[in-house]
């Protein structure tokens, strides 16, 4: 796929070279210099919101999810907050032709291009930074891993004792007064968890 | 004509006008079949761009001599080395669905979702296991991956109740949306789903456990991150289910994050709980202003009213986590606000007024008192620009009186070591000796706690600790709990110096109660004498820190919100308090004149006479430094409540009425102002580490007292105005803190 879309570029492109007369007027056209602001003004967009506070950032990936389709793109923030609660229906009402634009309607694939539209329409902007994420290496292994003993509150120096006797001895112990199980890591007991009548270790 | 018909014809009509384009160059495909077939299959694509690693990750070379090179789909990666080949496919772009892989709890490997096809390998493999080997030549997009998500797919499904449609979960469901793009569209089960009884884990976190999946990654997250053994695995085969072994709440400090990375909607938020659904929800980007840490929240709003708080990625603040409070404090934003500007009135009530009147009262007071028995305390969660206003105005009117709550009485402003965390919050994580000084880092900044017990856990990392008997979810040594062990430890007597001395990266954290402690800078020298001789703080390496406790402190200090005289609240005549709740007012003259500006009716507004009515930090742009000195903004969500106002904006009219005009109008103008005062505050979201150290501080005089350290915080769950009106936070300091 992506090679023939490079076919068809490297094609238009070669066309755009021999059909050059042509073509420089509509370069000219595309590239005579939009003014900062100029679109703006002949949108029709009333003249109080053409000059804007906004703020472009780059929305970090939602916490409670884990697919990174959404990650990467960049919006404008217009910090519009003139919105109130309509008192007949409940539902709410705004006074900013921008309240709804910047979350849904509004995505750029890059900041450069979220800069240039602000720019373009004459809007103040600041940037956000975009954090990402820092990969580093993890291993299944680290689980086994030993980390050194692990300092043990008193019930758990009891129940570590009792498990050497078990292991040591190898012989059935039936402790009347405390059972309990274990969770192991590596060699070594991290801690009790629950005491459940178990009547023999094995 | 049918739909299937008009699609070909559609197709036939591209593949036409593709022939046409490719007239024009000669293919050696159409020459020989052959030639097409070995053109076809083994190119590895070399006119492909670059590949981005998924979410613009960055990767941690570790030793950058030690990178091996895998090919993902025929792609080749440079990874270092020991990572997984899940992470090797991160790296090319390619995001595997996973359930149990949290990329920041350890891995278990149980859902089988992440199977990928590895060349010479007789099965599909659990891509994150398994250790990515030189040469390997991975493939996710095959029939045999594609066949074997599907059977996985088909599994999970079958015990998994169908109820998105009353799911809080549904629409930011991994389960859901990975079925949609992974699983079969039929299932072959017919037998009865089974079903599981619901787990009480207290008032933050609703379970429907018939929806859990068993990823474990709630269990790993409460005793890995959290450092609760709460959770765990009950059961086997499909009688297994998580649980707490025995009917017990969850009682941890972050225990609102296993709602967030519960992959399906087994644990989702008990107050969010049948609220709103997640796709009505508008998410603007802030800073959570409820500690001194700045955790980067995302606030979900639906039209006028906050409905939940999430975390944000930072991975130098609070990586992907926040605290309970953080999550759910936001229910206090819609109860006890100040609606109207209010003036009391002869019989003690308050009136409404309208915003002229309440202005001209305050300012006619203003112009009555001697300018030095002017006094302005600025609140717990004030931005920088208001209080960079009301120093303006309040300078303006003659008075030098100004300060940030919890600074104490003669806060050191001077050397900007002395009040931030010089290590950085993420520098945390080389340390390999801790000194808790007076500080309990669990209830007073929660993500700074889980850095702590992250290196903990990650190096062993020694811990000692002196204060008041307290929790720690990690290995502490309790050295004492007064000034004297800190005596003992500078003086060398204590085994812990030795162990300071030995260390490679040793940090002393100091806790900001300190600030209000008479003999706050013979500690703090006595501090500078541990690290002075314990060798914390290197040209590499600064280990001296100090732990705030509010949002607004490290930015007052930064802008020198400094009293002129330690006990000017005697002798005040006209208070301005800027949202100030728990500033100690005993010592005020009863004729004082109150002002209060604020968003909550608290202790503040008891003894007001004039309430001026503010917006919250959700409904406002402001600037906030984080107690590493990591200056962030807020951005508006909600519309302010009522006829409140931005804080800036109040003291801007009132220095209008008060003929003492301050010059700025927008609030470019007021950060243009602060960059004169201190420009850190505006390089947003970068940490400004403190140029000059400890040792150019004059000698201390002071001798420092025998009484034990306080606990700065009592309730973790209510520490300021919002907090206290909060419904939820009360229910958690009721049930949760109940000895």
């Amino acid at each position: 796929m992506a090679r023939s879309l490079q076919r068809v570029w490297s094609y238009g492109r070669s066309l755009g070279t021999l059909s050059r007369p042509f073509s420089a007027t509509t370069d000219a056209l595309v590239e005579a210099q939009v003014k900062p602001g100029e679109i703006g003004m002949v949108s029709g967009i009333p003249e109080e919101h053409l000059r804007r506070r906004v703020v472009i950032y780059s929305p970090a990936r939602t916490a409670t999810q884990q697919g990174s389709g959404k990650v990467g793109r960049w919006k404008i923030n217009f910090m519009s907050t003139q919105k109130w609660e309509n008192p007949l229906m409940g539902w709410t009402s705004t006074g900013d032709p921008y309240a709804n634009v910047g979350d849904a309607g509004l995505s750029f694939d890059s900041e450069e291009a979220a800069k240039a539209f602000a720019e373009r329409h004459g809007w103040e902007y600041v940037v956000r930074k975009r954090h990402t994420p820092l990969l580093k290496v993890k291993s299944y292994a680290d689980n086994f891993k030993f980390k050194g003993f692990p300092k043990m509150r008193t019930i758990d120096c009891i129940s570590r004792l009792l498990c050497f006797v078990v292991l040591q001895d190898k012989c059935k112990i039936v402790c009347n007064f405390f059972h309990c199980t274990f969770s192991a890591c590596g060699n070594s007991i991290l801690s009790v968890k629950t005491f459940v009548p178990i009547e023999l270790f094995s | 004509m049918g739909l299937g018909l008009l699609a070909s014809r559609v197709l036939r009509f591209h593949t036409n006008r593709r022939n046409l384009l490719r007239t024009i160059v000669t293919k050696p495909e159409l020459q020989s079949p052959e030639a097409s077939a070995a053109a076809a299959a083994p190119d590895p694509t070399p006119d492909l761009p670059p590949r981005t690693p998924v979410a613009g990750a960055r990767v941690h070379f570790p030793n950058p001599d030690d990178a091996i090179e895998v090919f993902v789909d025929g792609y080749p990666v440079k990874i270092p080395k020991g990572m997984t080949v899940l992470q090797a496919c991160e790296i090319a772009g390619v995001d595997i669905p996973r359930f149990c892989y949290h990329s920041r709890l350890s891995i278990a490997g149980n859902c089988r979702m992440c199977l990928v096809e590895v060349e010479k390998s007789p099965k599909p493999v659990a891509s994150c296991a398994m250790p990515a080997l030189p040469g390997m030549k991975i493939k996710t997009d095959t029939p045999v991956a594609k066949k074997a998500r599907e059977g996985v797919m088909e599994f999970l499904l079958m015990n998994h109740p169908l109820d998105c449609p009353i799911c809080d979960q549904g629409g930011e469901c991994d389960l859901q949306d990975q079925s949609m793009a992974f699983g079969s569209d039929r299932g072959r089960f017919t037998e009865m789903k089974r079903s599981v009884v619901d787990k009480n884990l207290g008032p933050l976190v609703k379970t429907v456990m018939t929806r859990c999946i068993q990823c474990t990654r709630c269990v790993r997250f409460a005793t890995e991150i959290a450092g609760v053994q709460d959770l765990g695995m009950l059961g086997r085969g499909s009688g297994e289910e998580i649980g707490t072994y025995v009917e017990k709440l969850m009682t941890s400090e972050l225990s609102g994050n296993v709602i967030d990375i519960c992959p399906v909607g087994a644990l989702t938020s008990k107050p969010f709980a049948f609220k709103a659904r997640n796709w009505e929800l508008k998410g603007t980007e802030s800073i959570d202003v409820t500690d001194a840490v700045g955790s980067n929240i995302r606030i979900d709003s639906r039209g006028p009213e906050v409905m939940r708080i999430l975390p944000r990625l930072n991975e130098d603040i609070n990586e992907e986590w926040i605290s309970d409070k953080t999550r759910f404090f936001y229910d206090g934003l819609k109860r006890q606000r100040l609606n109207d500007p209010m003036i009391r009135g002869a019989d003690g009530r308050f009136k409404a007024v309208s915003w002229r009147d309440a202005l001209a009262v305050a300012a006619e007071v203003l112009h009555q008192v001697k300018p030095e028995e002017i006094v302005g305390v600025v609140g717990k969660l004030c931005d920088a620009e208001s209080m960079m206003v009301l120093k303006d105005f309040l300078n303006r009117m003659g008075s030098n009186n100004v300060w940030c709550e919890g600074n104490g009485p003669s806060p050191n402003a001077d050397l900007r070591s002395g009040y931030i965390m010089n290590t950085s919050i993420s520098g945390l994580e080389k340390v390999d000796v801790f000194l808790l000084v007076g500080t309990q880092p669990r209830i007073e900044a929660a993500m700074v706690n889980a850095r702590i017990r992250k290196t903990v856990r990650a190096t062993n990392a020694k811990v000692g600790y002196i204060g008041p008997p307290t929790d720690f979810n990690y290995d502490c040594e309790h050295i004492g709990t007064g000034p004297q062990a800190l005596v003992e430890i500078a003086e060398g007597r204590h085994p812990f110096f030795s162990t300071i001395l030995n260390a490679k990266n040793p940090a002393i954290i100091v806790g900001a109660g300190i600030f209000e402690r008479m003999d706050k800078d013979a500690i703090f020298s006595t501090v500078e004498t541990i690290a002075k001789k314990g060798n914390v703080v290197r040209p590499d390496w600064n280990g001296l820190n100090v732990l705030l406790l509010n949002a607004a402190q490290a930015a007052a200090l930064d802008l020198g919100l400094v009293p002129e005289s330690s006990n000017s609240i005697e002798s005040a005549k006209f208070v301005y308090l800027m949202g100030a709740d728990d500033v100690n007012l005993d010592k005020l003259p009863k004729d004082a004149f109150m002002v209060y500006q604020g968003h909550h009716g608290d202790r503040g507004v008891y003894h007001a006479n004039v309430i001026l009515p503010a917006a919250a930090f959700t409904e406002k742009e402001g600037t906030y430094v984080n107690t590493e000195g990591c200056a962030q903004q807020t951005l508006p969500a909600v519309p302010t409540v009522g006829d409140a106002r931005d804080d800036w904006k109040i003291i801007r009219a009132l220095s209008e009425v008060a003929g003492v005009r301050l010059p700025y109008d927008t609030i470019g103008a007021v950060q243009s102002r602060i960059r004169n005062v201190a420009p850190n505050l505006l390089s947003v979201d970068e940490r400004e580490p403190a140029t000059f150290g400890a040792s150019l501080k004059p000698e201390c005089t002071q001798s420092i007292s025998s009484t034990p350290f306080k606990a700065a915080i009592e309730n973790f769950y209510m520490t300021d105005c919002i907090t206290r009106a909060s419904k939820i936070m009360a229910q958690c300091s009721a049930v949760l803190l109940k000895k």
